[in-house]
C-alpha cells in the first residue's frame, strides 16, 4: 500500500487528468498510425464497430478492476464470472433453472446483475471481514465460476434463436453505434462521476493511499471496499450478459484471462497498482489502445504468433514509461 | 485471539467451496470420482477377467460428451457392467489431472486404457508405466509420440481431415480468392494439422489465405478477429473455422457484414449452433468427426485384445499402421437430412431437428 498520502485532492485531479493526456496521445498516434496503414478500411464504420466492441468487453471490466485497484486491492475472478453470468442469463431464458420454467429477459437480466453484485459482495466480505488477501479469495471465485459454468451447461452452448430480441443489446447499434458500447460510456460516467464528483470517490482514493489514515479520518473503510468489489462483480455480469448476446448464445468458452486484459488496460491507462491513483477514462483509453492494435494487425495481416509479442511489449513499455515519469517527478 | 480461528475457519470454508464447485465439473464421470478403493473382483466374462475399461478424455465439452456414449454403448453391447467401463473428462484441458488419473487406474490394476493425451510427451512416461504393469494402452482422439507404447490409435487423421475441408472449400470457389482461416491455438497439435491439411489441399487452386488468426480458445475473440478480418479484406471469398466454436463466429460475422453466401463457409464439427448456421445457409459444409465411433471403437479394441489376444483384436478391427481411422462426414444442407438419420440410428440425442426445414432454400 503506497504510505505517501494523497491528502491534497487538487493536486492529485491535475496529476490525473496529465496521466491520461500521455494515454490519449498515445491512443491518437496508435490510431492514426493504422489509418495510414489502410485508409480505406481502418475508418470504415463497420471496422470501427469492431474497435468499439471490443472497447465495451473490456472496458466494463476495467472499470471495476480500477476501482479495486485504486483500493490497493486487485480482483481475477472477472473473466470466470463472464462466461458464468453468460451462461446464467441463457439458462435462466431458453431452459430454466432446478425446476423452474424459463423466464423472460429483464427478470433473467436483473437476476443475473443480482448475482454479479453478489459475488462482489462476497469477495468483500472475505477481504473486509475476514482479512483475506483479494488476490486468495477472488482467485476461489475464478476457479468456482469456471466451475459452475462448465457444469451447468457440461460444456454444450446454451444456444438463442436466432429471432430473440435479447441479441439486440450486443448485436445491435444505435446510429452506428453498438448498444454495447453506449451502455459502456453510461457505466463508465456514472463511476467517473461518483469517483471525482462524490464524497464516496475521494473516500476510495483516500482508502488506497493511506488506509490507515483514512480509518483514523472517520472513513467507513470497509464499506469503500464493499462498494468497489461489488462494483466490480455487476460489471462483470453486465459484461458476460452483453457477450451472451453477442455471440447468441451462453457458453463456458469465453472469458479466459479476461481478467489479465482488463488490468493490462486499467495499467497502460496510468492505473497504480500499489493503490490510491488511477482513472475510469485511463482505463477505458488502455482497453481502446488494447482493441486498437488487435483490430489493426489483423488488418495488417501481422501472423498471430507475432501479435502476442507486439501486444506485450506495449504493456511493458507503459509500465516503464509510467514509472520511469514517476521517479522524475 | 479470536481472529486465527476465523481465518482458519474462512480458509476451510473457501476450501471446501472450491473442492465442491471442482468435484462436479467432471460430471461426465460420477465413478470416477468416488474413488472406489477395493479391489474389484473381477466378474469372468468369457473365461476371461475384465476388471475394468477406461477411457479418459480431455475436457468437458459437447465433444466429449458424444464419445462417452460411444463408451457406454459399447459397454452395454460387450455386456459389461457400469463399474467396468469408466469414462473421465477434467472440466478443462489439464495434463496432469489425466496423469493422475492414469496413475490412480494403474494402482488399481485396469484391464485397459484408452487416453486422448493433452499433452502426447507428457504422457507417455505414465502411459509406458501402465503398460509395464500388464495394462492395454490406447490412444484416441489426440496421437501419441513416435514409438509410443500405445499400439493402436483410434481417432481422424487431423490432416486427411483437414484436406477435406480444403477439397470443400475449393469446391465452393472455383474461381479461387482470399480465404480466412480461425483457429484456437498455434501450437496444438490438431489445430496445426487441420490447417496443414487444409493449406495443401487448395495448394496451386488461385485460393490464397490471410494469417490464421488465434483467438485462444475464446468465442468472444473469435467473433472479434472475424468481423476485423472481413472488414479489413472486402473482397474475402471464404472462410475456414477450425475449432468447432470457430464456424459459428465467422458465420455471426458473415451475417452481420450482409455476406451471406457470398463467402463461402466451411467449418469442423456439428454443434448445435453449426447445424443453425448450415439451416440458415450461412456454413455450406462442416467436417464432422465421428468421435461416438472412437469411444465405441476404444472400449470394443481393448475388450478384444483382452479376451482375443492383441493380434486377432487388431485384425478383427482393422488396425492400419497402428491407426484406426474412424474418418469424417461432411455435412452440407444436402446431406444434413442423412446425417440426422445417422445419429438418430445410435441413438446420439440431438439438440436440433430438420422438422419444417428445406435444403432447397439453400441452393
Amino acid at each position: 500500500m503506497a504510505v505517501e498520502s494523497k491528502s491534497n485532492q487538487k493536486s492529485r485531479k491535475s496529476f490525473a487528468q496529465f496521466r491520461e493526456l500521455n494515454v490519449l496521445v498515445a491512443f491518437l498516434l496508435l490510431f492514426v498510425f493504422f489509418y495510414s496503414q489502410s485508409p480505406q478500411v481502418f475508418l470504415k464504420p463497420a471496422n470501427l464497430a469492431v474497435i468499439m466492441r471490443f472497447i465495451a468487453c473490456f472496458g466494463m471490466l476495467s472499470i471495476g478492476e480500477v476501482l479495486i485497484i485504486i483500493t490497493g486491492g486487485i480482483d481475477l475472478s472477472v473473466g470466470s464470472l463472464t462466461a458464468l453470468t453468460g451462461v446464467l442469463v441463457a439458462t435462466l431464458m431458453l431452459k430454466g433453472f432446478a425446476g423452474i420454467p424459463p423466464i423472460g429477459m429483464i427478470p433473467a437480466i436483473i437476476i443475473v446483475l443480482c448475482i454479479g453484485t453478489l459475488f462482489g459482495l462476497w469477495h468483500g466480505f472475505f477481504v473486509t471481514k475476514m482479512r483475506i488477501p483479494p488476490f486468495i479469495i477472488t482467485l476461489g471465485t475464478w476457479l468456482i465460476a469456471k466451475g459452475l459454468a462448465a457444469l451447468i451447461t457440461r460444456g454444450y452452448p446454451i444456444v438463442y434463436p436466432s429471432e430473440s430480441p435479447f441479441l439486440v443489446l450486443g448485436q445491435g447499434s444505435f446510429l452506428g453505434i453498438p448498444i454495447s458500447f453506449i451502455i459502456l460510456v453510461i457505466f463508465a460516467s456514472i463511476v467517473s462521476i461518483i469517483l471525482n464528483r462524490m464524497r464516496l470517490g475521494y473516500r476510495i482514493y483516500a482508502v488506497g493511499g493511506n488506509a490507515e489514515a483514512s480509518r483514523l479520518s472517520g472513513v467507513n473503510v470497509d464499506r469503500v471496499k464493499f462498494f468497489c468489489y461489488a462494483t466490480s462483480g455487476f460489471m462483470a455480469a453486465t459484461t458476460g450478459i452483453l457477450l451472451a448476446s453477442r455471440l447468441g448464445q451462453g457458453t463456458p468458452t469465453v472469458g479466459s484471462a479476461y481478467e489479465l486484459w482488463a488490468i493490462a488496460g486499467a495499467v497502460i491507462g496510468g492505473t497504480s497498482l500499489l493503490g490510491g491513483e488511477g482513472t475510469i477514462l485511463g482505463a477505458i483509453l488502455g482497453a481502446a489502445i488494447v482493441g486498437t492494435m488487435q483490430n489493426g494487425m489483423v488488418l495488417l495481416n501481422v501472423s498471430s504468433y507475432l501479435q502476442d509479442v507486439v501486444l506485450g511489449a506495449v504493456l511493458v513499455i507503459a509500465v516503464v514509461y509510467d514509472t520511469l515519469r514517476r521517479l522524475r517527478k | 485471539m479470536k481472529r486465527p480461528i476465523f481465518i482458519l475457519f474462512a480458509l476451510l470454508t473457501i476450501a471446501s467451496v472450491i473442492l465442491t464447485a471442482c468435484a462436479p465439473a467432471a460430471p461426465a464421470s460420477p465413478e470416477a470420482t468416488e474413488a472406489p478403493v477395493e479391489v474389484t473382483e473381477a466378474p469372468s466374462t468369457g473365461g476371461v477377467e475384465i476388471s475394468k475399461i477406461i477411457v479418459i478424455g480431455k475436457s468437458v465439452h459437447p465433444y466429449w460428451s458424444n464419445v462417452e456414449l460411444g463408451v457406454k454403448a459399447a459397454g452395454k453391447a460387450l455386456g459389461l457392467s457400469e463399474d467396468q467401463v469408466i469414462f473421465f473428462v477434467p472440466p478443462k484441458e489439464d495434463v496432469n489431472a489425466q496423469i493422475q488419473t492414469m496413475e490412480t487406474y494403474i494402482a488399481q490394476g485396469a484391464t485397459g486404457i484408452a487416453i486422448a493425451p493433452s499433452d502426447p510427451n507428457a504422457l507417455e512416461p505414465v502411459m509406458k508405466k501402465a503398460a509395464e504393469a500388464g495394462i492395454f494402452v490406447t490412444t484416441l482422439d489426440t496421437p501419441p509420440v513416435e514409438g509410443s507404447v500405445s499400439k493402436v490409435y483410434i481417432g481422424t487423421d487431423n490432416y486427411s481431415a483437414g484436406m477435406m475441408a480444403g477439397e470443400t472449400l475449393k469446391g465452393l470457389l472455383p474461381n479461387g480468392g482470399v480465404v480466412g482461416i480461425g483457429r484456437g491455438s498455434d501450437t496444438a497439435l490438431n489445430a496445426l494439422q487441420r490447417t496443414d491439411g487444409f493449406l495443401k489441399a487448395i495448394e496451386g487452386s488461385g485460393i490464397t489465405t490471410l494469417e490464421p488468426l488465434n483467438d485462444k480458445e475464446d468465442s468472444a475473440t473469435a467473433l472479434q478477429l472475424a468481423n476485423s478480418a472481413i472488414s479489413a479484406n472486402p473482397d474475402m471469398a471464404g472462410a475456414f473455422g477450425v475449432y468447432a466454436y470457430n464456424g459459428p463466429a465467422w458465420a455471426t460475422a458473415i451475417k452481420e457484414a450482409g455476406k451471406v453466401g457470398i463467402i463461402k463457409l466451411v467449418s469442423f464439427d456439428a454443434t448445435t449452433d453449426i447445424i443453425n448456421g448450415i439451416k440458415e445457409c450461412v456454413i455450406q459444409a462442416t467436417i464432422a468427426q465421428r468421435e461416438y465411433d472412437m469411444g465405441y471403437k476404444s472400449v470394443e479394441l481393448i475388450y478384444k485384445m483382452a479376451t482375443e489376444g492383441v493380434e486377432k483384436a487388431m485384425a478383427d478391427m482393422g488396425v492400419k499402421d497402428g491407426v484406426i481411422d474412424t474418418g469424417v462426414d461432411v455435412i452440407t444442407a444436402a446431406t444434413l437430412k442423412d446425417y440426422e438419420a445417422a445419429a438418430k440410428a445410435k441413438n446420439i440425442p440431438l439438440d436440433w431437428n430438420t422438422e419444417g426445414w428445406d435444403p432447397s432454400a439453400c441452393k
